[in-house]
């Protein structure tokens, strides 16, 4: 019964260490930074895009695709950081990273999917340019 | 008036403010709560007293069983109590809908991605609780899961799809079965000559020795515990979204 | 500004937990008190959870301490103790007899960090999910029956109802009157509904009243043991009405009192 127990010891061992540990293997370290890196600029994206954006449907687009896209790139960076020997345990670590890369990869989408049809069936109209044209026009009115 | 109510906020937060400048700092190995002897006398002796390697788990499910034990109850109570406030209270009248209430057909992404995940989520939480022992989880965790993966199933189609699989009876007769696991495993070791819960008398029963009766006995626990929290999480959100109906909901 | 034992050091440094968890209590402190919504009130109780459950945890941190798992070479039972008995004495074969659990070193039990924080809050967030389940379910049941979840909304139209529970000497003595030719009438319809089928039973109580209130003293007797039903059955039939009405000063029972002694004169009139 221990014996399936080791893993995750030596899991948690793992990652205490990983900090204090020099060594590794500096490609894929790179790597990995450099995906974090891209990670959080599309955070930022989709951020920005849900302040910007004019109407719910554009704005579900930006944070649904952006904030997907982002925590993938940034977990799988996190799993190729923390490879640092290939051991049993930084393969277990990077097979349970990628499974969540996975499932955020099937549930994300979805999630804003139905977000999306929710609006759609309560009648939420997406913004149009002759809208944007009417609003430009009125604050124009008003200023002038 | 509203700002009457800044009186004593801001009275609280500078007392406490005050007080936290006593407190240890962040990560300081010195502090009491590290160096207490409560805290040194579990990290030594659960290894020793079970094979339990969580700690966590040992504490919560054998030295303060008694405490786990009436916090299960105190589930089970909230959720009968959640039964009994809302149950046959109507609400309105049935038939009638409200105009957030959209009679929409069940998705067809959502339904299929529902189907690809709730095997795996149950999975889950059948490691989370079983594995609670050796890696972080437990009863309460994959309870949750649990009962989160029926919720999934209420939200993508509607309520009565995960009521056939998850009737309120049912759930209710589970979450005394679980409470009925804990007292049991508890009434058990007394028969058998120890104390209430006292895990370890159950070798005379399981061909095991001490430390790995105790091992046992608190999955058994940790399985009592799971059921409860599992079917009042679901009995919980069956009520809550329909006012006791348990009919249409969300 | 930043030397050893400034306050600001004290405080914005070295103990930025404490600073956030006491932010985050006040937060939830102040929705606490002055929200109105019943909700709002809800989720300000969660954040001064969260905010306790943030303290309890950032107590238990520990540096250069891992989570109070044991590591494979320190467990007691684990594989690593049981194989380092295995070599101490090669030759038997009966290892498991000699072996016993052996107790961390100091310096090892440094390594993890208080289990108990953790088990504590454990059951914080447990107790937790359960009274906000309960409250949450408190709530609907408040929205149903009075139609509102905001306090001052709520805490008018409670006083409503209670009015109508205790009411005033003056409206008490008319009720008093009304109650006795009810309590006369009671034994009555029943003798007489079955003469009088095809008449609709509001007609036939409201001529019941006008005639009994003439002969009121032969029930004078009987009245105070039967007061304590009429006078629960009557805040019910009221109460009904209230989930609908609009919120207005507490006149509601004169009025209604008015209403009531008005109704039966019109159907008498009839």
């Amino acid at each position: 019964m221990m014996s399936f127990s080791s893993p995750f010891q030596c899991l948690a061992s793992a990652t205490v260490e990983a900090g204090s540990s020099e060594g590794g293997f500096l490609v894929l370290q790179v790597i990995g930074v450099l995906l974090g890196v891209l990670g959080l600029i599309f955070f930022l994206g989709a951020a920005v895009g849900l302040v910007r954006f004019p109407d719910f449907y554009t704005r579900l687009h930006a944070a649904g695709k952006g904030d997907t896209l982002s925590t993938m790139l940034m977990l799988t960076g996190f799993a190729l950081v923390t490879m640092e020997d290939f051991s049993l345990s930084s393969w277990l670590l990077l097979i349970k990273i990628m499974a969540v890369v996975f499932f955020i990869y099937l549930t994300s989408p979805t999630s804003s999917h139905a977000l999306m049809r929710a609006a759609f069936e309560d009648d939420e109209m997406p913004i149009t340019e002759d809208d944007i044209k009417k609003r430009n026009r009125q604050k124009g009115g008003k200023k002038s | 008036m509203k700002w009457i109510s800044l009186i004593p906020v801001v009275g609280v937060g500078v007392l406490l403010l005050f007080a936290a400048q006593d407190f240890p700092e962040w990560g300081d190995p010195q502090s009491p709560a590290s160096q207490s002897p409560v805290a040194s006398h579990f990290i030594n002796n659960t290894g020793v007293d079970t094979e339990v390697p969580n700690m966590v788990t040992a504490v919560l499910a054998d030295y303060r069983g008694f405490d786990t034990m009436f916090e299960t109850v105190v589930v089970f109570i909230a959720g009968i109590a959640v039964l009994a406030i809302l149950k046959g209270s109507g609400g309105r009248r049935r038939g009638t809908r409200r105009a957030y209430e959209v009679e929409a057909e069940p998705d067809i992404i959502v339904t299929h991605t529902v189907r690809l995940m709730v095997p795996v989520i149950q999975i889950f939480a059948f490691y989370v609780l079983a594995h609670g022992h050796v890696s972080p989880g437990g009863g309460f965790q994959g309870g949750v899961v649990m009962g989160a993966s029926f919720i999934l199933v209420a939200l993508a189609w509607d309520l009565d799809h995960a009521l056939v699989r998850m009737s309120l009876p049912r759930c209710m007769a589970i979450a005394a079965a679980g409470i009925i696991i804990y007292a049991g495993i508890g009434f058990l070791s007394m028969f058998l000559g120890g104390e209430f819960l006292d895990y370890a008398e159950l070798e005379k029963v399981l061909p095991v020795s001490r430390e790995m009766a105790r091992y046992h006995a608190m999955l058994g626990v940790e399985i009592g515990v799971g059921f409860t929290v599992t079917s009042i999480m679901f009995a919980l959100y069956a009520n809550l979204s329909t006012e006791g109906r348990l009919k249409g909901g969300l | 500004m930043f030397e050893d034992g400034a306050i600001i050091n004290e405080l914005l440094i070295e103990r930025l937990n404490y600073i956030i968890y006491v932010v985050l209590l006040l937060i939830g402190l102040h929705a606490m008190i002055s929200k109105q919504n019943l909700i709002k009130k809800l989720i300000g109780m969660s954040i001064f959870q969260t905010a306790i459950i943030l303290f309890y945890v950032s107590i238990a941190v520990k540096d250069n301490a891992t989570i109070p798992i044991y590591k494979t070479e320190h467990d007691p039972h684990g594989d690593a103790a049981k194989a380092a008995v295995l070599d101490s004495n090669r030759s038997g074969e009966e290892t498991k007899a000699f072996y016993a659990p052996v107790m961390l070193k100091p310096e090892e039990t440094q390594q993890y960090s208080n289990p108990l924080p953790h088990v504590l809050m454990l059951t914080a967030i447990v107790v937790g999910v359960a009274t906000l389940g309960l409250a949450l379910a408190l709530c609907l049941r408040i929205q149903q029956g009075y139609g509102t979840v905001e306090e001052d909304e709520l805490l008018v139209k409670i006083e409503r109802s209670d009015a109508r529970y205790s009411q005033s000497p003056l409206a008490k003595a008319k009720n008093r009157r009304r109650t006795q030719s009810r309590n006369t009438r009671k034994p009555r319809t029943s003798v007489k509904s079955t003469k009088s089928i095809g008449k609709s039973a509001k007609s036939l109580e409201s001529r019941d009243s006008t005639k009994t209130k003439k002969t009121t003293s032969k029930s004078n007797l009987s009245q105070p043991k039967k007061k304590p039903a009429s006078t629960s059955r009557k805040p019910r039939s009221s109460s009904s009405k209230v989930e609908g009405s609009k919120p207005t000063t507490p006149k509601a029972p004169a009025k209604k009192a008015s209403e009531k002694t008005r109704a039966p004169k019109k159907k008498g009139a009839e």
